[in-house]
């Protein structure tokens, strides 16, 4: 069984003048008619001409500029406001600072110091220093050792 | 065998040179480029890149133009195969017959076979695919071939004749009438 269906393959396999043939006319038709033709160097160098524009026609295509194009201008217009912004900061901080430093600049070392501080607090009376216990207070003439002796009560 | 030899662009014959290589070697590399591929087109498209490429090389001069050529050709052919850039092939061979007197039915019947064929080709491995590859487009000898394929005139002999029963087989699984 097995051996009549493999003779029967093997008589209709093409024998080996049948495949000279079909090759030959195979390679015949196959190999590109080009080749026979004479090259050039100029039809090289033009034909990589016409190969390099279109590749180039082809990557800077319409969608891709315009997708380049827009975060160059996103940072320009990121930038400029930056710059404003920045700007505008330094402008006011100095403004503030200014008007903050004039005061403190306007206060000597003398008026800095603690005892000057307190001699200008305790000046309560306008005949002079208010220290000494037995200078009147006001226009009754009652002094500061009277007022201490004073108890405030809360009323009933 | 001759060479161009450097890859200097200012000699003036380097020129006619390339011309002269490419007429005497140009179909004996596409005859390679499609062992390795199976694809006459793109096998044409190495050749060209290949020598392209070799007259915009400006490198060191170079001492085995043929080996230089294949082993560009080689490389373009590989990445290509691995784009796989397949798509707006043309009908094989039909270029090539749009002069002729055969009629559609032809025409069709041709290329199909073509097709055929051409797939079966596939099947081979690469060794085998060469050897019938330079046989019946280079019609080279059995000693030219084992110059390349460096083995002896026998083991060629051998290899011929396996491939081409090989292939027989594949086209007879094909479902393949030579009419």
């Amino acid at each position: 069984m097995n051996d009549s269906s493999h003779k029967r393959s093997d008589s209709k396999m093409l024998s080996d003048d049948q495949m000279n043939g079909l090759l030959r006319d195979f390679f015949r038709l196959e190999a590109p008619t080009e080749l026979n033709q004479p090259f050039s160097v100029a039809d090289l160098k033009s034909s990589r001409t016409a190969f390099l524009s279109e590749s180039q026609s082809d990557s800077v295509s319409p969608l891709t500029s315009s997708v380049d194009a827009q975060p160059s201008r996103r940072f320009m217009v990121s930038s400029v406001l930056a710059t404003l912004a920045m700007s505008l900061f330094v402008f006011l901080a100095t403004k503030d600072s200014g008007s903050t430093s004039l005061p403190t600049a306007a206060i000597t070392p003398e008026q800095k110091s603690p005892e000057n501080a307190d001699s200008a607090l305790m000046n309560v009376s306008g005949q002079g220093d208010a220290k000494g216990s037995n200078v009147p207070v006001g226009n009754d003439g009652v002094t500061l050792e009277e007022t201490e002796k004073i108890e405030l009560k809360p009323r009933p | 065998m001759t060479s161009p030899g450097s890859g200097q662009t200012n000699d003036p014959n380097r020129d006619e040179v390339i011309d002269k290589y490419y007429r005497e070697h140009a179909r004996e590399l596409w005859a390679l480029f499609y062992a390795m591929c199976s694809d006459a087109e793109r096998a044409y498209d190495a050749v060209q890149e290949s020598f392209l490429r070799y007259y915009d090389y400006h490198g060191e001069p170079v001492r085995d133009l043929r080996a230089w050529l294949l082993r560009v050709g080689q490389n373009w052919l590989r990445d290509v195969a691995r784009k796989k850039s397949n798509s707006c092939r043309l009908l094989p061979g039909l270029d090539d017959l749009t002069g002729r007197r055969d009629s559609n039915e032809d025409i069709l019947v041709m290329s199909e076979r073509q097709e055929q064929i051409r797939t079966a080709l596939k099947e081979l491995n690469e060794d085998d695919r060469k050897v019938l590859v330079m046989k019946y487009s280079m019609d080279w000898s059995a000693a030219q071939m084992a110059t390349v394929m460096d083995c002896s005139a026998a083991a060629i002999d051998m290899r011929l004749s396996r491939a081409r029963r090989r292939l027989a087989e594949v086209l007879l699984e094909q479902g393949f009438q030579n009419e």
